[in-house]
C-alpha cells in the first residue's frame, strides 16, 4: 500500500481482522492476510478481480455487494448494521455468512472503500438455533392443557401462554406488565403478596401441585376460579423469575360435587328403602347392606365382608335347621347368574318372631355381561299377611 | 378482532385474531407463527420479518416507506408482493387477510 507508511502497512497486514480496500468499481486493490485466512484465497488470486468474488450476487436478493458498499460507505455503523449480514463465498465454495463495515476514503483522486469482513456463519447458525429452539419449546407451552406464567421480583407478568389467556380471560397483551394481583380475588392479595415473598426468600427452587392446597384466581370477568399451582424459581444473574403451572379445577369439582350429590341422593334412596337391601360381591360378600336389612339382623354388628349367607338371619333356629337354610341361600347365590333372578318366599326365625319374607336375588351384570354385583333384596310381608 | 392467516412457505395455515393497533409482525411472534423472526423487534431494520401481501390487499395496509424499500433490498426472494410485516399496522380492515411467507428470512 504505497499511500500508507510502510510501519502502518505491516500492521494492517497483520490485524487480526479481515481488511481488504476497493476501488469504486469493485476491484480488490488490497487485502490483509486475514482475508486469505477467512476466504481461502491467496492475495494473488484475489489482487484484480471483483468483491463480488468473495460476496456473490445471488438470484435471490435485489442487492449486490457493491451497493451495498456504497450505501453504507457514509455511515459506517448504523442500527440497522447489526443485523444485516452479507452471504458470501470462501475458495473451496462453502457458503459464509458475513458481517461487513465499511468506510470510504479518497486516494490519489479516486474513490476507495476500506471494508472489514467477519465472519459470522456460526455465529448467525447459533443465534437462529436458539431461536428455532425456543419456538418449538414456547409452541409447547403454547398447547399445554395448564396455564403457564412468570413474574419477576416486583410480580409483575412478564411471560403469559395461549392457556392461561383461556382460563383467567385476559389476552397477553393485556396482561404483560401488570401485577399479578390482578389475577388474585380481593381480599387475598396480601396474603398471596406475603406467600410469593416468601417463596423467593426461601432457598426451595419448585413446589409442586399437591404440596399447597387449592387456590384461588380472579377471572376477567370477575368470577373466582378454583387453581392448583406449580411454582419454581430461576436466578438469572440479579433477577428472580417465578414461573408456575396452572391448573384449572372448575370441571374437576363440579365432577367431584356431582359425585358426591349422586352419593347423597343413591344413599338416600337405599337407607330408607322400606324394603331391605344389600349389594353384594359376585361371589357373595357384602358390600352394602341398608338399614332395612340391618334391622332384620338385630344380633350382628358388623356385616361388610362376610359372606351373606353367614350373617344370623335365623336367630332362633336350632343348629341343624341353620345350616340347612345357610347351605340353601348359599347355592342360590353361587348360582344366581346362571338364573337371572331367584325369588323366594323365605320364612325367617327372628328374635322377634317369624318374618315371612319375599326375597329376591338379582344378578346385575356390566355392558359386556360381566357379572358385576348381586342385588339381594328382602320385602318383610309379616304385617301385610296378618291384615 | 380481525383474524389473519399466515401461510407458511410449506403450507402450515394460522388462522390468528390479532389485536387491532399491534404489527402483522408482532402478530406472528407471540402467537409463535414459524417463518417469522423479527430479529429487530420491529426497528425497520433487519429484513426478517418479510411477507407476501396479496396485491388485492396491499392498498388496505399502510403504505411502504422509503426505509422500508430499501431494507426490502436485503430480503430473500423479494417480489412486488413483498412488505416488512413489521411496518403493518393491523386495522379492523384486515379482517380476513391472508399473509404469505417466504422460504427463508436471512
Amino acid at each position: 500500500m504505497s499511500f500508507i507508511e510502510p510501519e502502518a502497512s505491516n500492521i494492517i497486514r497483520d490485524l487480526p481482522e479481515a481488511l481488504l480496500i476497493i476501488n469504486a468499481q469493485g476491484e480488490l486493490i488490497y487485502v490483509n492476510r486475514a482475508v486469505e485466512t477467512l476466504t481461502g484465497f491467496s492475495e494473488t488470486e484475489l489482487i484484480g478481480n471483483h468483491v463480488s468474488m468473495l460476496m456473490p450476487p445471488s438470484a435471490h436478493r435485489r442487492l449486490d455487494v457493491l451497493t451495498w458498499l456504497t450505501r453504507w460507505a457514509d455511515n459506517p455503523d448504523p442500527s440497522q448494521l447489526r443485523y444485516l449480514n452479507l452471504d458470501g463465498v470462501n475458495k473451496n465454495g462453502t457458503e459464509r455468512r458475513y458481517r461487513v463495515r465499511v468506510s470510504s476514503f479518497k486516494s490519489e483522486q479516486s474513490a476507495r472503500f476500506l471494508v472489514i469482513i467477519r465472519d459470522v456463519t456460526e455465529e448467525e447458525e447459533a443465534s437462529r438455533r436458539l431461536q428455532h429452539a425456543r419456538l418449538v419449546s414456547d409452541r409447547i407451552l403454547a398447547i399445554g392443557d395448564q396455564g403457564i406464567l412468570t413474574i419477576n421480583e416486583s410480580q409483575t407478568i412478564e411471560y403469559w401462554n395461549k392457556r392461561a389467556e383461556q382460563i383467567f380471560g385476559y389476552r397477553e397483551e393485556e396482561i404483560l406488565g401488570q401485577n399479578i394481583s390482578m389475577l388474585i380475588p380481593e381480599g387475598l392479595s396480601t396474603k398471596h403478596q406475603q406467600q410469593v415473598q416468601q417463596f423467593v426468600d426461601n432457598n426451595i427452587a419448585s413446589r409442586l401441585m399437591g404440596e399447597r392446597g387449592e387456590i384461588k384466581g380472579v377471572h376477567k370477568d370477575g368470577h373466582i376460579i378454583p387453581l392448583e399451582a406449580s411454582i419454581t424459581k430461576t436466578q438469572i444473574e440479579d433477577r428472580i423469575l417465578l414461573s408456575a403451572q396452572v391448573k384449572d379445577i372448575t370441571a374437576r369439582k363440579q365432577a367431584e360435587k356431582n359425585l358426591h350429590d349422586s352419593e347423597l341422593r343413591f344413599r338416600a334412596l337405599f337407607e330408607n328403602a322400606f324394603e331391605g337391601m344389600a349389594l353384594l360381591s359376585v361371589d357373595g360378600l357384602v358390600i352394602e347392606i341398608n338399614k332395612a336389612a340391618r334391622e332384620l339382623l338385630a344380633n350382628d354388628s358388623v356385616f361388610e365382608n362376610k359372606y351373606f349367607w353367614d350373617l344370623n338371619w335365623w336367630p332362633s333356629g336350632t343348629p341343624e335347621d341353620i345350616e340347612i337354610s345357610k347351605a340353601q341361600l348359599k347355592e342360590n347365590i353361587v348360582n344366581v347368574f346362571d338364573r337371572d333372578l331367584v325369588r323366594l318366599r323365605v320364612e325367617l326365625s327372628h328374635h322377634t318372631g317369624s318374618r315371612d319374607i319375599d326375597f329376591s336375588l338379582i344378578p346385575v351384570i356390566d355392558e359386556d355381561n360381566k357379572p358385576l354385583y348381586i342385588l339381594a333384596e328382602g320385602r318383610d310381608l309379616t304385617a301385610l299377611d296378618k291384615s | 378482532m380481525p383474524k389473519i392467516t399466515y401461510i407458511e412457505h410449506n403450507g402450515t395455515q394460522h388462522t390468528l385474531e390479532v389485536a387491532e393497533g399491534i404489527s402483522l409482525m408482532q402478530g406472528a411472534i407471540s402467537n409463535m407463527v414459524p417463518g417469522i423472526e423479527g430479529d429487530c423487534g420491529g426497528l425497520c431494520a433487519c429484513a426478517t420479518c418479510h411477507v407476501y401481501i396479496p396485491s388485492d390487499w396491499q392498498s388496505k395496509c399502510s403504505e411502504a416507506e422509503e426505509l422500508e424499500n430499501s431494507i426490502l433490498d436485503f430480503a430473500y426472494d423479494v417480489t412486488n408482493n413483498s412488505r416488512l410485516a413489521c411496518q403493518i399496522e393491523v386495522t379492523a380492515e384486515l379482517d380476513g387477510l391472508i399473509v404469505h411467507l417466504p422460504s427463508r428470512q436471512y
